[in-house]
């Protein structure tokens, strides 16, 4: 169901907080952060993943990108927050520099319908664009993501060529979405960024294909290995579709139980979200929240 | 030109950091198997002792016994006519560790507690 869709692609400015990395020891110290395993992360490759504090949850969600020594991280969290937290974990011995790109980058994403037509337009063959791969354009690096029912394309530019660049996709077929209309969309999707899973222990919002294991020890680890060990995580990120809006908190459903609603978007006149349930609990058909039919569903894991 | 050889990128990020004098306490039996380990080379080398992102609380403890060519930026200590290097970045985080050494087959080797931590990862390696 993609009825939420304009018939053409839409563009939204990100506003990521842009970071790059660089030193022969990048890889590595950035490694012991995240809770994935980029210690084979090769030039060109898109890796995406999380940080959490350590009592495991989450407090940004990145796009990686290699570049040679350097390695460029696109991040949802904004401020300095994450930047510093980097920073004073340098040790003493390593080559790593940390460079705030904020001003120098900037980060769109084109989802939606008809997204090849503003790319072919604009001089770039969509099928060169791979699987977890960033390709270079110009000066910009462009990457597809697959893992939904609709693809998103990130790109990554010199800021000082997003009005020229932005006509041009324009030009050749598509239009920018404001804030509230990328949430519609996105929520849509069914990604979820970091306004819904700051705080929150990844596997519960979708985001427990961006943990490891295996990689050893990384801030969170602990409690992600101790709940994995007792069993999957007792509740899970579901999206919900109503005709009026739901408060965000906590609320008690019939056939469910307490849900946890954690966003709530409304846009000509639907409604959407995101909200949190208990795992084994069946979603089939309507359910009632605060006297309003809703249809709750599964959403796609990256 | 690439896209990180553009203009408006920023200078490396500073965090500023809290320099405190530096004081470490080893046990008797620490002393002595860090004795063991300098193997003879205690006018050459040092014990650096470190923090750095990572394990499961946050930062990890490193201690590794080096050449320090430089040792700008570094508080020196004598611990029995052994020199110990910290960082000053590190000094905060690691001014009042107790450094201690259990020679058992399991869980044994040096072993840090470390007052200013909220809390301690189970293997004892990290800190937060």
């Amino acid at each position: 169901m993609t009825d939420y869709l304009d018939p053409i692609a839409g563009l939204v400015d990100r506003k990521s907080s842009i970071t790059v990395l660089s030193g022969s020891d990048c890889a590595n110290f950035l490694n012991r952060s995240l809770t994935s395993d980029i210690s084979e992360f090769t030039h060109m490759e898109r890796h995406d993943s999380v940080l959490c504090d350590a009592n495991g949850r989450v407090i940004d969600i990145a796009s990686l990108c290699r570049l040679g020594d350097k390695i460029l991280m696109l991040s949802q969290s904004q401020g300095e927050i994450t930047r510093k937290r980097l920073q004073s974990g340098i040790s003493w011995s390593e080559d790593v520099s940390i460079i705030d790109g904020n001003n120098a980058l900037t980060h769109l994403t084109l989802t939606g319908m008809q997204w090849q037509r503003a790319l072919i337009g604009i001089g770039l063959d969509p099928e060169d664009l791979g699987d977890n791969v960033w390709v270079e354009f110009g000066n910009m690096l462009i990457s597809l993501n697959r893992d939904f029912d609709v693809d998103i394309i990130d790109i990554a530019l010199p800021t000082n060529e997003v009005l020229e660049v932005t006509s041009a996709l324009i030009d050749n077929g598509c239009r920018e979405m404001g804030d509230d209309r990328w949430d519609y969309v996105r929520t849509n999707i069914g990604l979820v960024t970091i306004e819904e899973a700051n705080g929150r222990i990844p596997a519960d919002v979708s985001l427990g294909s961006f943990i490891d294991l295996n990689k050893g020890c990384y801030p969170g680890q602990e409690i992600h290995a101790r709940m994995d060990s007792r069993g999957k995580s007792a509740k899970h990120i579901v999206r919900f579709r109503a005709n009026r809006p739901i408060e965000i908190g906590k609320h008690m459903v019939e056939g469910i139980g307490r849900i946890l609603v954690i966003s709530s978007i409304e846009y000509n006149g639907k409604s959407v979200g995101f909200a949190i349930i208990p795992h084994g609990v069946s979603i089939d058909g309507q359910f009632e929240i605060d006297g309003n039919s809703t249809l709750i569903e599964h959403i796609i894991s990256p | 030109m690439g896209i990180l050889g553009g203009e408006g990128f920023s200078l490396p990020v500073v965090s500023e950091t809290e320099v405190v004098s530096v004081d470490i306490h080893f046990t008797e039996s620490a002393k002595s198997a860090l004795k063991e380990s300098m193997n003879g080379d205690e006018d050459t080398h040092a014990l650096v002792i470190s923090a750095q992102s990572g394990g499961c609380s946050g930062f990890l403890y490193d201690m590794k016994i080096a050449q320090v060519e430089n040792d700008d930026g570094f508080q020196k200590l004598d611990i029995g006519g052994i020199t110990v290097l910290v960082h000053n970045k590190d000094s905060s985080l690691l001014s009042g560790i107790n450094v201690d050494f259990k020679d058992t087959l399991m869980g044994g080797g040096f072993q840090i507690t470390n007052p200013n931590a909220d809390r301690a990862c189970g293997c004892g390696q990290s800190f937060g």
